[in-house]
């Protein structure tokens, strides 16, 4: 991967993490819509992984 | 600094490595109690050990000290430690722990049921210990009472620092390997190697708030203990130099508790329990009320309230210091409780991950070494 690919990934993964703990929490704070809107986020992590996976096995990448 | 043949790495790769391992056994049976213990709910409903109260709400045409005769009644050679109310998991129940006359502290406390309404003992009086009860006493205290709490705390001191270390060893391998992809036909140890990092970071955020508030959750009767020092010292002070009330038959009424403390109390703010005179948490004269809030983060925060069982006057009502809010704001977080079952579900699948990754990270050190010299572990982690 060339750097800027590189910078990305990772700053995707600091986003998938910091999105999964705001989700978590925000649902205990909030009520009502905003808690199924974090509700969400804490599932974004997952639902992330698992896209990620599918295209990933799609393409079968090899590095 | 950070790339894989650096110092830095190599000691984030021995941490990451030794801390998981010793952490293996202990975090594989908290994962497994863990599952139960989120649906533990459930599990108690479909068992039959949830006591159900005859009317739902909470009736105060019926006065609360009927509930507490008629379990003095049934126990004699018991005295009433606490009472507690919990509309929301056990309606129109008063849930009465006792304890040995004369016994302070409440290790050998039972918990008794009472129907609100009818002020009638309900619940088997033979139960025992329930499969949940069972299962959080190990998962929260190994069986080795309050002291078990500082083994868990250890615990999760180093799945913490397993996650830390962790993130940077993955740092350099993200570069290369892009999430989501998985090297099929190169190997075993690769594919897992592959699953581990990739699951591991999809979990990452979860495991930190699981990991940080079961280290927090660690220290609660520590925390217990340094505020009652601390805090509550010059309070208990003047109270010790009082005149003590009896214990067993306190003259100011827990219906008269209730309605002092809730007339003092914030407003949204209700009685959540209350604990008799002369225990470890109370004094030899006061009762001490426990009050929560009605929305939002009130609803999992606590305030205190001193109730003086001779005149029925609240000399002190204070909130929780901020280090004892971080570890009550803990519990739900640790256990997923607060969203309903589709959080239940996301905490499920996240636990069974996280159960996973430790098995296998446990694997791939068992096949590194079986295969490899160690010299080539960086070079290998590093692909």
């Amino acid at each position: 991967m060339n750097p800027g690919r590189r910078l990305q990934a990772l700053m995707l993964m600091a986003l998938v993490v910091i999105v999964g703990i705001v989700g978590i929490v925000g649902m205990l704070v909030m009520e009502g819509l905003p808690d199924l809107l974090f509700f969400v986020l804490a599932m974004l992590p997952l639902v992330l992984g698992g896209w990620r996976w599918m295209i990933a096995g799609r393409a079968r990448q090899i590095s | 600094m950070s790339g894989a043949g650096s110092r830095w790495f190599r000691i984030n790769l021995w941490l990451h490595r030794w801390t998981s391992l010793i952490a293996t056994l202990p975090f594989l049976i908290l994962c497994l109690t863990g599952t139960v213990l989120i649906f533990h709910e459930e599990v108690d409903y479909l068992l039959g050990v949830v006591p159900e109260a005859k009317s739902r709400g909470f009736d105060a045409s019926l006065p609360l000290s009927e509930s507490v005769a008629a379990v003095k009644a049934a126990y004699p050679d018991e005295r009433i430690m606490s009472v507690g109310i919990d509309p929301d998991h056990h309606p129109g129940v008063l849930l009465v722990v006792t304890a040995p006359k004369l016994e302070p502290g409440f290790q050998a406390a039972e918990l008794r049921f009472t129907d609100i309404a009818t002020g009638e003992l309900i619940g088997d009086p033979e139960q025992g210990i329930t499969l949940t009860g069972f299962l959080l006493e190990l998962h929260a205290e190994w069986f080795l009472g309050p002291w078990g709490e500082l083994v868990g705390a250890l615990i999760a001191l180093l799945v913490l620092v397993s996650l830390l270390s962790g993130m940077v060893v993955y740092a350099p391998y993200v570069k290369r390997v892009a999430f989501g992809v998985l090297r099929k036909g190169k190997g075993a140890r690769l594919l897992q190697l592959d699953l581990h990092n990739f699951i591991g970071a999809m979990v990452l955020g979860w495991a930190l708030v699981v990991t940080v508030t079961g280290l927090l959750l660690g220290f609660n009767n520590l925390a217990i203990g340094v505020w009652q020092i601390t805090g509550l010292s010059d309070f208990r002070a003047e109270a010790d130099a009082m005149m003590p009330v009896d214990a067993l038959e306190p003259p100011v009424n827990l219906d008269k508790v209730f309605e002092v403390a809730t007339a003092t109390a914030k407003p949204g703010w209700q009685v959540s329990s209350v604990v008799f005179p002369a225990t470890e948490f109370s004094s030899p004269r006061h009762y001490t009320v426990l009050l929560v809030g009605s929305e939002g983060l009130e609803e999992r925060m606590f305030s205190v309230a001193f109730v003086d069982a001779a005149t029925g006057e609240v000399p002190v009502a204070l909130d929780l210091p901020l280090y004892l809010k971080a570890i009550t704001l803990s519990q739900p977080l640790h256990f997923g409780d607060y969203g309903g079952l589709p959080l239940k579900i996301l905490w499920t699948l996240c636990t069974w991950l996280t159960l996973f990754i430790t098995a296998n990270g446990a694997w791939l050190w068992w096949n590194r070494r079986r295969r490899r010299r160690p010299e080539e572990v960086a070079t290998e982690v590093a692909a």
